[in-house]
């Protein structure tokens, strides 16, 4: 039993947003307090996860660090929560990759306070979603993250998605309203509420099982760009200009996965693991389809966004093989994936930050002006297509060749899906290095500030030591 | 003996003297709103004090009958009437008005509302039915010229339809008893008698002016104007106050008196409950006034109130009431934001005024946003605590299609609070609001707190209501 610790990472964010949302209302003061507050938060909770993953023994594979608590009598429902090294892993790299976001997010962003109250709390409340050991705060935790994220959405997605982001928001509450029927339908047969490991446990008949299971995968479902509501996520996420709201839109599939891992490995029936194809199919036609799209499409901003879907797709393709070896590799791997899709994002905006202030109509050709820009673009792309200089590199090769191993057709779609969407990304890299198509003569001065740079060259040492030892940070 | 029939009779006769002492005010021409507000406020506490104080005591045993559970509804209903008051200030004050009036009749509602809790006996509670009945007719006359009173001769013909349903059920079971029309005689009567459709009749005669009162379908003929035609503070007690009042006393009727019947009325309620459920979310998508949205709103949740009074059991029946509690919360946090929408001093109620709003008032729109997410039972806001409670009922029950019908209207009003939530934050800003009252602000802050802490650690104040709520099942 920990002496809440856990507790602790959902309450040190949420703190920090209650700080944020009451920080001062001075032009001249509140934006950098505001700011100061959510870097020292994130700090804090990169330390406490650090200070845990100290305390994990790391060849465990089952829930550690255990803390319950009594939450309700009427009915009677007690709270756990819980980590492995899977879960800390990925607390720590959306930790990080919002400290990042934090360190080099422009300080002249419209609504700061409800940009920084709205991130921390979601950070709160998605931290203690990959900690929920029982289903009910499961549950909990699942659907209130959604919040904050529609606050985001709301303030900073475009006026034209209204509609959409109406729809998408009606798909969400549908599959959280399926979860929360089938998660009380497992609590009442036990008459309190159940340990996440041991929902598999549960007998259930014929199509009571079959609702339950499924519901459970539709909530997930709602949350990833899947095939053929796919258009409401990439359409929401490809509008949002602002970097550090696009990280929290491109965290939403990672809400779906996690949601899978904890479900699908050994707590899932066997009745309903017979059915795995059915969703492999529907993952591959949806990383298929996507990966085409981006090829085709000019905006970068769409082509990052197909390249973290194709890439969470494949990491849900590998939860449905018929293993559960791959589980930690799919927790190194996503560490340096989510680390390097943040850093992209956050390049990608400094140079349409740069192309809007210097009035330039496209950015072809712009990097030749901008040497570091230049450089960790390329860097990171590179290493986000599989360069071999981080855990992503090692990690992706055995997911893909158990794939592989499991069946030819599906190994080589995936294949084939990383490889258009990876080319996608090296056509626009290369549009932007290309001097010929530059239409800026000069551009002085829109380089990375020495913050930036430091920061992202930080994050590339961080990769390469999780390319030698994927816990190197861990003694 | 007649010292002590006095002395139990303090927490409604405060409320008498604060009547007395705002008349003698009013003649004295005091013109402060706010002098008005702190005496009804005042007296209110008064009142409340002696409720607790004598919270098992009652002036006339024969009618009346306290205990821990009117304690409750009183407490609850006493909470929400103290920030009501003070937030009515407000409202007169830039009306210029010094709502003398208003606060007379709400202090009037609140003795009728103490009165129909501690009923224990027919009589009684046809006598508070028909004060309620009147109170509220006067409350929607206050118009002050910006509304019209139609509603108010519209709610007394159809209310006078009602008491007289009401005094037929009363008529028939006084015959039958030969003037014994003590709950607990009736009770035994429905328990023993054979059963026959006049009986059954009365029964329903006694239990449609509730489902009226409480505006559900297909009894919510007058709802919608209640609320959204109204002034305000006008609109804020009948949103609230009224209907705590009603499904306090409709529950303890349901167990102190129709539960030998439950076998009849379960069905019956089922209908109405889904037929409300139903309405509701239809009618809430197809308003354009908040008040009218929330009217509409409160006819879905109240169906589901309703459905899982429909089981007769004590476990639904608390059920109930935490959906109830949560919702009446949740809804006082949305009244609370109305309380700011005004512009050139003028108070605005339609979707359309709220256009833009979160950019220049994000709090208000956030204390909007977090009562419309607890609505739809979000966690980990209070609603969340509803919905669980109601769902998990119905499941034990294996209710499905209920339950389903539920889940699927719940879906539908959300597209209703979606839209409001969409006007606030998408469209462009076509109000300039004028600046917001500090105690509205606070009072906002502090329904906020309640919204999102209450779900954190509710246990220690269920556990006490439901030690409170359980003395109605004994």
């Amino acid at each position: 039993m920990s002496m809440y610790q856990l507790l602790g990472l959902v309450l040190i964010p949420l703190i920090g947003s209650i700080f944020a949302l009451t920080a001062r209302d001075d032009k001249n003061y509140a934006t950098s307090n505001v700011y100061n507050v959510s870097i020292l938060t994130l700090l804090a909770n990169v330390g406490l996860i650090l200070y845990i993953f100290s305390q994990c023994n790391l060849h465990d594979n089952n829930l550690q660090l255990v803390e319950h608590f009594k939450w309700i009598d009427y009915p009677e429902v007690d709270i756990s929560l819980g980590v492995d090294v899977f879960s800390l892993l990925i607390i720590l790299s959306v930790n990080l990759s919002f400290l990042i976001g934090e360190l080099c997010l422009s300080r002249h962003t419209e609504r700061s306070k409800t940009l920084i109250t709205s991130e921390l709390l979601f950070i709160g409340l998605v931290n203690g979603y990959f900690i929920a050991a029982d289903v009910l705060s499961f549950y909990i935790f699942f659907v209130a993250s959604g919040m904050p994220l529609m606050i985001l959405i709301s303030t900073y997605g475009s006026q034209r998605k209204k509609t959409v982001l109406i729809r998408f928001s009606i798909y969400n509450l549908i599959g959280a309203l399926l979860l929360l029927v089938a998660i009380v339908m497992m609590c009442d047969s036990e008459e309190n509420n159940i340990l996440l490991n041991e929902a598999g446990k549960l007998n259930f008949k014929g199509g009571t099982e079959y609702f339950v299971w499924l519901s459970i995968f539709f909530a997930f479902i709602s949350r990833l760009p899947i095939w053929p509501f796919h258009y409401w996520i990439s359409s929401i996420n490809s509008s949002l200009k602002n970097p550090l709201v696009f990280l929290v839109g491109n965290l939403i599939p990672l809400i779906g996965l996690y949601g899978f891992i904890r479900f699908w490995p050994n707590t899932v029936p066997q009745s309903i693991a017979v059915h795995a194809p059915i969703f492999e199919i529907i993952c591959i036609i949806t990383m298929l389809f996507i990966a085409l799209v981006s090829l085709s499409h000019k905006d970068i901003r769409y082509k990052l966004f197909a390249y973290t879907t194709v890439y969470y797709l494949l990491y849900l393709t590998s939860v449905f093989l018929p293993t559960d070896v791959l589980k930690l590799n799919i927790g190194y791997s996503l560490f340096s994936y989510i680390i390097i899709v943040t850093v992209l994002s956050f390049l990608i905006s400094h140079i349409e930050y740069q192309k809007k202030k210097l009035g330039i109509y496209g950015t072809g050709g712009i990097l030749c002006y901008m040497p570091r820009t230049s450089k960790c673009l390329s860097l990171f792309i590179l290493a986000g297509v599989g360069l071999p200089v981080t855990s992503l590199f090692w990690n992706n090769f055995i997911i893909i060749s158990e794939i592989f191993n499991y069946n030819l057709v599906l190994g080589i779609m995936v294949m084939l899906s990383i490889f258009v969407v990876a080319l996608a990304l090296l056509e626009e890299l290369y549009k932007l290095k290309d001097k010929s198509s530059a239409s800026a003569a000069c551009v002085l001065g829109g380089d990375l500030p020495n913050l930036h740079f430091f920061v992202y060259l930080s994050c590339l040492v961080i990769l390469f030591l999780s390319f030698f030892k994927p816990l190197w940070f861990v003694f | 003996m007649i010292w002590e029939h006095i002395r139990y009779a303090l927490p409604e006769a405060s409320l008498i003297i604060g009547i007395l002492h705002l008349f003698f005010m009013y003649l004295l021409s005091y013109d402060s709103a706010k002098i008005y507000a702190r005496i009804a406020r005042f007296w209110l506490l008064v009142s409340l004090f002696w409720a607790v104080a004598w919270q098992e005591k009652s002036f006339s045993p024969l009618y009346f009958t306290n205990d821990a559970y009117t304690l409750l509804f009183n407490l609850c209903i006493g909470f929400l009437a103290y920030i009501m008051i003070g937030l009515a200030s407000t409202w007169f004050s830039t009306e210029n008005k010094t709502g003398c009036k208003y606060y007379i009749l709400i202090l009037s509602s609140l003795i009728g509302i103490n009165l129909l809790l501690s009923s224990s006996n027919l009589v009684a509670l046809l006598f508070c039915y028909i004060l309620l009945t009147y109170t509220h007719y006067r409350l929607l006359g206050i118009s002050y010229e910006k509304l019209p009173s139609e509603a108010a001769s519209r709610y007394m013909g159809v209310s006078a339809m009602v008491v007289i349903i009401f005094a037929a059920g009363f008529g028939y079971l006084n015959s039958y008893e030969d003037g014994n029309v003590e709950f607990t005689a009736l009770r035994e009567l429905f328990l023993n008698a054979p059963q026959s459709l006049p009986l059954y009749l009365s029964a329903v005669a006694i239990i449609i002016p509730f489902l009226y009162s409480l505006g559900l379908a297909p009894f919510h003929i007058i709802a919608e104007d209640k609320t959204g035609k109204g002034i305000l503070p006008v609109s804020h007690y009948f949103a609230l106050i009224a209907p705590l009042a009603f499904w306090g006393c409709f529950i303890k009727l349901n167990v102190e008196l129709f539960k030998p019947l439950s076998a009849e009325l379960s069905p019956v309620y089922q209908g109405f409950a889904l037929l409300s459920v139903i309405f509701g979310a239809m009618g809430a998508n197809a308003r354009i006034n908040l008040h009218r949205i929330l009217s509409y709103s409160s006819m879905y949740h109240f169906g589901i109130v309703l459905i899982l009074l429909s089981f007769f059991k004590s476990e639904t029946n608390f059920a109930a009431f935490v959906y109830l509690f949560v919702y009446i919360i949740s809804l006082n946090g949305s009244y609370l934001v109305f309380y700011s929408l005004k512009s050139h001093g003028e108070y605005l109620s339609s979707v359309t005024s709220l256009s833009g709003l979160a950019e220049t008032r994000a709090y208000t729109t956030g204390a909007l946003l977090v009562s419309l997410f607890s609505f739809i039972g979000l966690p980990p806001l209070v609603g969340f605590l509803g919905q669980l409670n109601a769902v998990s009922e119905l499941l034990k029950r294996e209710y499905y299609i209920s339950l389903g019908i539920i889940l699927f209207f719940l879906l539908i009003l959300s597209k209703a609070y979606l839209d409001i939530i969409k006007t606030a934050y998408f469209e462009h800003k076509i109000k300039i609001y004028d600046s917001e009252n500090k105690s509205v602000m606070m009072y906002t802050l502090f329904s906020v707190i309640c919204i999102v802490l209450i779900a954190f650690n509710p246990q220690d104040l269920f556990a006490i209501m439901k030690d409170m709520f359980d003395v109605v099942n004994l």
